[in-house]
């Protein structure tokens, strides 16, 4: 028996890093598979417990450099705040370094007296390299131990070199040295952090929304006194007998008991109208109380409401690799070593070529800053990240990363037409002297959503077991042209291969019981369901609303999404292959100085999670 | 239901609904017995009614 966990990282900066880790754990014995998510920073799991235990992972992270979490909650917050603040407080110290030393190198005020301008610069210089930029020497070290290197070695060699190089110059009794270098690259690397971290928490943002849906206490009720109190609601058993008021949010999941209410569901069900409650109906955690007061009792507690399954699942949906990523990935793990390598080689070139040794170690220093694997590393998890939590903020929840990638692709949805196009009219269906077609209502939106599926260049084949004149009924009622009557469940997989075979990619959407054959067969699956359905299971994305609009939102979120993170790579690659040689001084009359680059390569990486960020404001 | 503490719970709240015109609960039996009518509460309220109680009820 295999167990999956979620487990915070705390330390990564670059696609090295999470590269790192994630071959780190990978090589652990007993870790059947691992995906690693830098913007999410977390570590998802699947290990054999009885060959390797949390702590044995904690300690294989540890040993790479990193630090694995494996007593979440509440504690996790807190050190990534802290660790945030700690970053701001290093940049802003960090700029009034890099001030400083650009007043006296270039102010002109030392003119007549260069050494003493170069010693104090070295002073701040070396001031700079402690308080602010220590991390980077810490980290390159770990890193060198373990014979791997990531984005802080890169940091610390140009600007370790900068400060040795500049010392000799100034003892050398050189005018000119190049501590505004050390300290400029020292402010841009941290600003781009900075920057990078602030958005990085923007693309959890939907997340902590459905996080921050759960109230922290709960009304429980003592039938022995009929008294009430306030209780936390980890304190809260199944059993439990719970109040809650107008305007509250349901702590956990059980069945309504008594009172008069209505309530929001659109963050479960993304239904945008308060529902009618009676007695004996289920309550969802994290709806809200909209018109009166109820009583409740408590069925599902912690983790076992819909909601942390929903939670879970968009975490793990997040931290989930879309098969682009893998590419990518292979790519950041040889990148610095392969920059590294174009660095000395610059040098090299240059000394050979007879240049001074000056211009050979500026070039070579600005090779190694200018190159930024943060943005090919943040390209595709930011995009997914953000499109994912997008999803699930419209009652669409995705399970992995892979079917977001699929779902543009697609051109050719099957569907299921009882319960998927159309409701069945329950209290009617017995008696038999109706036409067919009075046994069911078609859903509102169905024809409209099918309308626009086709309009996007989606074609749509329904399936049903009913005869053939009543299928055709139907079909044209919803507006489609191909179908199918008086399938098996069977023949709903063959139609699904079938097409495949032709060459098309299949969207596969029913509701989960029959259809589950050919929902497993098709590229992607969805499941329409009201959320509490055990659907979520079977299909890699499930509707919420029971409304076939969504079916829309989620294809154009999918465009949307792979879009955005295509133009990511595109973006990412072109900078790195056009700055690099610029950097090495391959054109003769361009000149990138070390500090130019540092700006550079902040700006290249900060401006990709911004792009993936673009996507929560489409619509 | 384990003592007379848990009896009193259970007769408390069924005595509260409408319809129950007597009940008595035993621990040492595991029963409840009640006059009810069954036009104005169900069967099922019943069991709901005691469940709310922690307790589990068959008919």
């Amino acid at each position: 028996m295999t167990e999956s966990r979620i487990f915070p990282v705390l330390g990564m900066m670059c696609a090295a890093c999470s590269a790192n880790v994630e071959r780190k754990l990978r090589k652990t014995p007993g870790v059947v598979d691992v995906s690693v998510s830098l913007p999410g920073r977390t570590a998802s799991v699947e290990y054999d417990p009885s060959v390797v235990t949390p702590e044995d992972l904690r300690r294989e992270v540890a040993a790479a450099g990193y630090q694995l979490v494996i007593d979440g909650g509440a504690g996790v917050e807190d050190v990534q705040r802290r660790a945030f603040v700690d970053l701001r407080r290093r940049t802003l110290l960090s700029w009034v370094f890099a001030a400083l030393v650009m007043l006296f190198s270039m102010g002109g005020l030392f003119r007549d007296r260069p050494f003493v301008g170069n010693l104090l610069c070295l002073l701040l210089a070396a001031a700079c390299i402690v308080f602010c930029g220590r991390t980077f020497f810490v980290t390159a070290l770990q890193q060198a131990k373990h014979r791997s290197a990531n984005m802080d070695t890169l940091v610390a060699l140009s600007t370790g070199i900068s400060f040795l190089f500049s010392l000799w110059l100034t003892f050398s009794g050189s005018a000119h040295t190049w501590f505004d270098s050390v300290t400029m690259i020292t402010s841009f690397v941290l600003t781009g952090r900075l920057l990078e971290e602030k958005a990085k928490n923007g693309t959890a943002a939907s997340i902590r929304a459905l996080m921050d849906l759960q109230p922290k206490t709960a009304h429980l009720i003592n039938l022995d006194d009929d008294t009430v109190s306030e209780v936390p609601i980890a304190l809260l058993q199944p059993r439990d007998m719970l109040e809650v008021r107008s305007g509250e949010a349901i702590p956990v999941d059980g069945v309504m008991r008594g009172g008069n209410a209505a309530v929001d569901e659109s963050m479960i069900t993304g239904e945008p109208v308060a529902v009618p409650k009676a007695k004996g109906d289920r309550l969802l955690a994290g709806t809200i109380v909209k018109e009166g007061s109820l009583r409740m009792r408590a069925q599902q507690v912690g983790s076992d409401t819909v909601l942390s399954g929903i939670i879970r699942m968009v975490q793990k949906a997040q931290g989930s690799k879309a098969p682009v990523q893998r590419l990518v990935d292979r790519v950041a793990l040889v990148f610095v070593p392969a920059v590294l390598g174009i660095s000395v080689l610059t040098f090299c070139a240059w000394m050979l070529a007879g240049a001074e040794l000056q211009h050979a170690l500026v070039c070579a220093v600005s090779v190694l800053v200018i190159a930024c694997p943060c943005a090919l590393g943040l390209a595709t998890p930011t995009a997914l990240m953000v499109g994912i939590g997008c999803a699930a903020e419209r009652g669409i929840l995705v399970k992995d990363a892979t079917a977001l990638e699929q779902l543009h692709k697609v051109d050719t949805l099957v569907t299921d037409k009882t319960g998927t196009l159309t409701i069945p009219n329950l209290e009617i269906k017995a008696s038999d002297d109706l036409a067919f077609e009075q046994r069911e209502t078609l859903k509102p939106n169905a024809a409209e959503a099918i309308r626009r599926l086709r309009a996007s260049g989606i074609d749509v084949w329904m399936m049903s077991g009913d005869r053939d004149d009543a299928a055709a009924y139907w079909a044209a009622r919803a507006g489609i042209e191909h179908y199918r009557s008086r399938v098996m469940p069977q023949d709903k997989e063959d139609l699904v291969r079938r097409l495949q075979s032709e060459g098309h990619t299949v969207a596969m959407i029913g509701d989960g019981v029959n259809d589950a054959q050919a929902l497993a067969s098709a590229d992607v699956s969805i499941a329409i369901g009201r959320g509490t359905d055990v659907a979520m299971e079977v299909a890699q994305v499930t509707l919420m609303r029971d409304d076939l609009l969504a079916l829309n939102d989620a294809v154009g979120l999918s465009r949307r999404t792979v879009r955005t993170l295509r133009g990511n790579l595109f973006w990412a690659f072109i900078y790195n292959v056009v700055c690099i040689p610029l950097a090495a001084g391959v054109v003769p009359s361009v000149h990138i100085s070390p500090m130019t680059a540092a700006a550079l390569m902040a700006f290249s990486s900060v401006s990709v999670v911004l792009n993936s960020l673009r996507l929560r404001r489409s619509k | 239901m384990k003592c007379p503490h848990c009896e009193a719970r259970v007769e408390k709240q069924l005595g509260r609904l409408e319809g129950v015109a007597s009940v008595k609960a035993s621990h040492e039996n595991a029963c409840v017995e009640l006059d009810y009518d069954p036009a104005v509460l169900s069967a099922d309220e019943i069991v709901e009614t005691i469940a709310d109680c922690g307790f589990e009820a068959s008919l």
